[in-house]
Formats: structure tokens, sequence, C-alpha cells
């Protein structure tokens, strides 16, 4: 097992980038376009934004952690009960969104793929991610950067090769401001797209340079991923139109379903951007089971953490087989979108408040 | 310890493994398999549906049937219901993965399509682009009919619409997502070509059925879908348009669209440039390049007049002219997109450059 967890820029840009490519391209799209009926860039932009303050508020939280893990330091501070009330969403929510992303990956490889192979078998593809996270971070990131070498050239081509039959006339109105997404609960379903850094900020110590590192390669990841979102949803809307495109359960499987050239060979790009998901989507299964560790790992002894982790694993794979649809899929999605704000701002806001009141009663006491 | 405990935990591992050796739910070999190449569908009786499913045959299968495909029909209450009841004549799995391409007999697309193609998108079972056609005639003879070029069942219907193959600028090749997507954009009404049973191949060639969401409500005859194709940017390869005193060639063709809303009245400018060259004048006589351009113009504008008169009576925008009022309308307004479309005002013109007259006789041979 090795312990050395020490991310780089490269690394962690790789690892956000594997995670935009996770969930952008079949939970996200369709969440998107039904959020809306101006312009679809103002709301990616907006949750841009707001991911990038999220990131900029855990990097300030890291920052504060002179070498230890968050959680670790977390307890520390302000003690055990404290620590796991205020974790406890942040814990919830890695479960859901751990489930959600397993689930519905099966969901799509039995839409597109396999429909009569039971789902149940389908979720038991936990069992590599659940292997992969047993080693510790750095295979896992040493898995990403294989990964992302023949993951991200794959969907460039798939996009690539989606810019075939456009009607840009479809994706009018380019420029109309309207706020109705604000009040839509599809809207803020789709902020699981933007919480990479959350993930990495349970996955290793931070100092101060290693927090303003992963703060940048988080940012830097983020723009190299705009592309391939925008791609995601703006192919099917230039293609279908914006009205089938929000009645699509997944609008870029279609898309890829419906391009035809004489001299592409594959008969089935459908099939191939599933498979090409899957590399993104076990890398990050990964990580959050080991993110899932490392938060139990800080509560419970040794001993008791091993169990845990194994019911942990039984849980998420009972729990995702016993949802019953795509639509219970979205559902969770939609119901679990406050406590995902949570996490991404009001987590690290508390998390700085509690090292600051700790850092202070040290003084006092100094003093 | 804790290894003899790791390798009791790996064996049983390895034993549970041996569980997968089970079977495979979605695996079905090819040769157990009769792969559909063209199906077709029409109304039966009782508000029922009859398909016609055309498989091509393997060369080692040829031999003994003598034919290089089978045909069967199936009346059911869905397509899928058909399909499935098909299943029941034949040894093998019908698969409907591959299907090229889907004919529509005219009677049904007058009664509407949308119950009879959901099944496609919903299950994903044809694939979306696979090329879809209305049939004028006997479905029966269309499908019975061995295909006088010789080519597989299903890849006729593509081969004959492909640019890369059969495909003319007239013949507007239509592909099932097309068809799909403008049933639910209210800016776009379907196009779709149709085809007449033939007397010397499967098919002819007539011209395109307007619909008005997925029922048939007037046809565009091949010329007026001239025009259309080159509107649309559909345009490619080239075409020969013929006259009355010669006969030229499109090569080129560039248009332009400008859309604005003038007191509440959608008005459309379009300006196509053509470039085209002189194929045949052996009727010219004594008509200069100048009378040539003029006259095509005039047959194009013609057709133009005739094409939107007929959409607009329809208030069936086959043009999508209406995605670009998308933001000039609020969204309610959307569905009176048809009415608006009736009261447009829509100017065209056509800038023609004749690039060349081919190789010319110096003087007709007739008058030597």
């Amino acid at each position: 097992m090795d312990k050395s967890t020490k991310l780089g820029g490269y690394e962690s840009f790789v690892i956000h980038l594997l995670y935009f490519g996770s969930t952008a391209g079949f939970i996200y799209p369709s969440f998107l376009t039904r959020s809306t009926s101006g312009s679809f860039w103002i709301p990616l932009v907006f949750w841009c934004a707001a991911a990038i303050f999220g990131a900029w508020l855990y990097a300030r939280l890291l920052s504060r952690l002179q070498d230890r893990p968050l959680l670790t330091e977390l307890k520390r501070a302000v003690g055990p009960i404290p620590t796991s009330l205020l974790c406890l969403p942040l814990f919830v929510f890695l479960l859901g969104a751990l489930v959600v992303m397993l689930r519905s990956y099966a969901e799509i490889i039995s839409m597109t793929m396999l429909p009569t192979t039971p789902i149940a078998f389908l979720n038991g593809m936990i069992i590599a991610p659940a292997l992969l996270a047993s080693a510790g971070v750095m295979p896992i990131v040493r898995s990403a950067k294989v990964f992302v070498v023949f993951a991200v050239p794959l969907s460039v081509v798939l996009l690539m090769l989606g810019l075939s039959d456009l009607n840009w006339s479809l994706g009018i109105p380019w420029v109309r401001f309207n706020s109705d997404f604000i009040s839509n609960n599809q809207f803020y379903a789709g902020s699981c797209l933007w919480m990479g850094f959350v993930i990495t900020a349970l996955i290793q110590p931070y100092s101060q340079r290693s927090a303003r590192v992963a703060c940048r390669a988080y940012g830097l990841a983020l723009l190299c991923a705009l592309p391939l979102i925008a791609g995601y949803i703006y192919l099917p809307v230039l293609t279908f139109g914006r009205e089938l495109t929000s009645q699509l359960t997944v609008p870029f499987v279609s898309k890829m379903d419906s391009i035809y050239h004489y001299w592409v060979i594959v008969d089935n790009l459908g099939a191939i951007f599933v498979a090409t998901s899957m590399l993104y989507v076990l890398v990050v299964m990964a990580l959050k089971l080991h993110a899932l560790n490392e938060t139990m790992r800080t509560f419970l002894p040794p001993l008791g953490s091993k169990i845990a982790s194994t019911s942990l694993l039984l849980a998420v794979f009972i729990t995702a087989t016993f949802i019953p649809s795509w639509r219970d899929i979205e559902l969770v999605l939609m119901l679990t979108a406050g406590l995902r704000l949570y996490v991404m701002f009001v987590f690290p806001l508390l998390g700085m408040a509690f090292l600051h009141a700790a850092g202070r009663r040290m003084q006092e006491r100094a003093a | 310890m804790s290894g003899g405990i790791g390798r009791r935990v790996l064996g049983a591992c390895c034993v549970a493994a041996l569980l997968l050796l089970s079977g495979c739910w979605d695996s079905r070999d090819v040769d157990n398999r009769l792969i559909v190449g063209a199906l077709g569908l029409e109304l039966a009786k009782d508000d029922s549906v009859r398909i016609w499913v055309r498989f091509p045959l393997p060369k080692a299968t040829m031999e003994l049937s003598k034919k290089d495909f089978f045909v069967i029909s199936q009346e059911g209450f869905t397509v899928p219901d058909a399909l499935y009841k098909v299943g029941y004549k034949l040894p093998k799995a019908v698969d409907t993965s591959s299907t090229r391409a889907l004919l529509i007999d005219e009677k049904l697309a007058k009664v509407g399509l949308t119950p009879y193609l959901e099944f496609a998108m919903r299950e994903r079972s044809v694939p979306l682009d696979t090329v879809v056609a209305i049939i004028r005639g006997n479905m029966e003879t269309i499908f019975s009919r061995p295909n006088p070029t010789g080519e597989l069942s299903g890849i006729y219907t593509k081969l004959f619409f492909e640019p890369y193959a059969g495909g003319m600028p007239r013949k507007n090749k239509t592909r099932l997502w097309e068809i799909y997507s403008k049933f639910y954009n209210p800016f776009y009404a379907n196009l779709i070509p149709l085809l007449k049973e033939g007397e010397q191949n499967s098919f002819d060639f007539v011209g395109n059925a307007i619909f008005k969401g997925d029922k048939i409500i007037g046809e565009l005859n091949k010329d007026e879908s001239l025009v259309y194709q080159m509107l649309t940017h559909r345009f490619h390869d080239s075409e020969v348009e013929l006259m009355d005193r010669a006969d030229v060639r499109i090569v080129h063709n560039v248009c332009h669209i400008d859309t604005s809303m003038e007191a509440g009245i959608p008005v459309i400018r379009t300006h196509c440039e053509l470039s085209v060259t002189l194929v045949d004048s052996s009727h010219r006589g004594d008509a200069s390049k100048s009378d040539v351009v003029k006259e095509l113009e005039t047959e194009l504008t013609s057709l133009a007049k005739s094409m939107f008169g007929k959409t607009q009576r329809a208030g069936a925008d086959v043009f999508g002219f209406g995605n670009r009022y998308r933001g000039q309308l609020t969204p309610s307004q959307y569905a009176d997109w048809p009415e608006l479309f009736k009261k447009a005002r829509i100017d065209y013109t056509f800038d023609i450059e004749l690039r060349n007259t081919g190789l010319q006789f110096l003087e007709s041979p007739t008058r030597r």
C-alpha cells in the first residue's frame, strides 16, 4: 500500500479532468437543457463561477491545514463530535454521489448495449474501483494518468465527429438573459458536475502551497473541460433542437447514434462513447470510495474502519441495485441538491470558522 | 494467519466467479440472427399495422433458396408487437439494429406517423440514421421483388439516397432522427421523400411529401424539391436542370437567408448564388448566354413561387425558417409559428453565373 499521498499540479489536473468527463456526458446535459428556456451557456457560466468560488473557499480552508489531512485537523481542532456533525452531510453526499454514479452508469450500459443483463450484475463493476481504492491514492492517480491518455483523445474525436449535421439556427436564442433557471430544481441537480475539488480535498494532506496548486489545477481543468461540457450540451441541441434534446434521457448518446459517415468504420458510436466514459467513471468511483474510506478512518479505529469499508461497499452496491429506474436517479440528484450546496459552500466556511476559533483559543492559551 | 484468511477469501472469490460461466445475458451469435435490411409499415384493418420485413441472406443460404433475401409480413397492434410476432415464425432472432431503410406507406402517413415511430426512438431498436421514405404503391410488390441492380435489401434504398452513391440533390435524404426531432420542433415541419412503385425498378423518386405535425398534407414535385435543397443548404454534387432551349448543370450553390419581423409579420429574404454550366444546347438555337441565364432565373423563380405557395398555405415550414425567430418570440409564442409562417412575406432572388458552356462545336453537325 502506497502511503506517499502527495498530489502535484498535474496529478490534480488529471483527476479533475476525469471527474468532469465522468459526469458531463451522461447525467449533466439533460438537467441543464431542462433548466432554462433562455441561452444554455448562461447557467453553464453561472455554475463555472460558483465552482471556482467553491474551489477558492476550499483552497482557503486547506491552506490552514499545515500538511495535515482536512478531517484529522478539524477533529484535532474542535473535537470528534462537532466534526462528525459537520461531516455527516459530507459523508451522505459522498455515499449518494457514489450510488448515483454507479447506478446511472449501469443504466446507460443497459440502455445502450446490454438491455437484458441484470442491473445487479452491471453494478458489480464497483469491485474494480473498490480494489483500486483499497490500494491507496497513488495507485488511483497512476491509473488516472494512464486512463486520461486514452479517454480524453477519444472524447475529443467523438466530439469532432459530433460536429456533423449541425444546424446553427437551432441554437437560437444565443443571447437571452433569462433567470428562470434560478427557480428550477434541475439547475441545482446539475451541481454534481462541479464538485471534483471536494473529493480531492479529502484524499491528501495540504499545505498552503499545495492548496494553491490544487486550486489552480482545478481552474485549469475546468477551462480545458469547458469545451467538452459545452459540446455535450450544444451538439445534441444543434442537431435535434432544444425541444427533443430536453426530452432525451442521454442526449449525447443519441447524438452519437445519429452520426453516419461513409468513412466511419465503427457502426455504433454510442457504444464507443459509453466505453470511453467507463475510463472516467472507474477512476472517479475509486476516488470517491477512497475519500469515503478516509472519512471513516478519521472517526473509527483501524479494524473498525476495515469492516466499515466493506459494509460501505455492500451498502453502495445494494442501494444502487434497488434504485428502480433512471427517473429515480434524477430524483435522488434533485432531492440531494441542498446537500451538495452545503458541501460546496457552507462546509468550507464552517471549517474555516472552526479552525480560526481553535487557532485563537490556542493563541490565548499560549498567552 | 491473515495470509490464510486472505487465501481463503481469494479462493471463495474464484469459486464465485464460476457463477459467471452460466452465460451472458445479451449474447446472440451472428449466425443465430436474421438481420433486418429494410422495414416497411402500412395500415392494416382495425387500426392495426402491418409490417414488411426484408432480410438479406448470406451466400451459403442463398444457394438453397435461390434468392438473396427473405421477406415476411405480419400484422400487430403496434410495430414492436408485429415484430415480436414475426419471431414466432422464424427459427432465428430478428435483429433490427442494422436496419438501413424504413419505408412507410402513404396511407399510414396520412393518418399520422408518431404512434408507429415512437418505438424506434424509445427503444433504440432501429438505428437513428436509418433512411426513411414514403411509399406510394403496393408495399408487397416493393418488398417481394428482387432488386434489379443486385444490392442487398436495405442497402439498395440507402444507396438510392446517399450522396456518395445514387443520391442526387432532388432526392431529399431523410433520416429517422430528423423526422423525430421535427415532431418536437414547432418551427420545423417534415419533408420526406416520396417513392412510387417502379415499373423497371423497385421504386422511382417522385417528389417529397410535406408534413404538418405527423401527417402528410401536401407534396413538392421533383423540380420544387431542387429549390428546397438549394435553400436549405442540402445541395450537394450537381444537378441538371432542364429548360426549354438548353439544359444546364448546377455545379455550385450558395444561399443567404435574412430574416426580420416587421409589424408582427415575418419577413424572409433568400438570395441564392448559382454557378451553372451548359450541358446541352441542341435546342438552344440562337439564344445567347444571357438568354439561358434569364430563362433559368425565370424557371427557378416560378418553382420557388409554387413551392412557397404550397408550404405557406399549409402552414408547414419545411425550411426551418422559424428557428431564426426563436430569439424574437417568447417560448409561449412558439406554437403560433405555423400561423405566422402562413402570413410571412418571403422574397427570393437568384444570381446565376454561367461558368462555362462546355466543349463547344464551332459549327453544328446538322448544318454541315
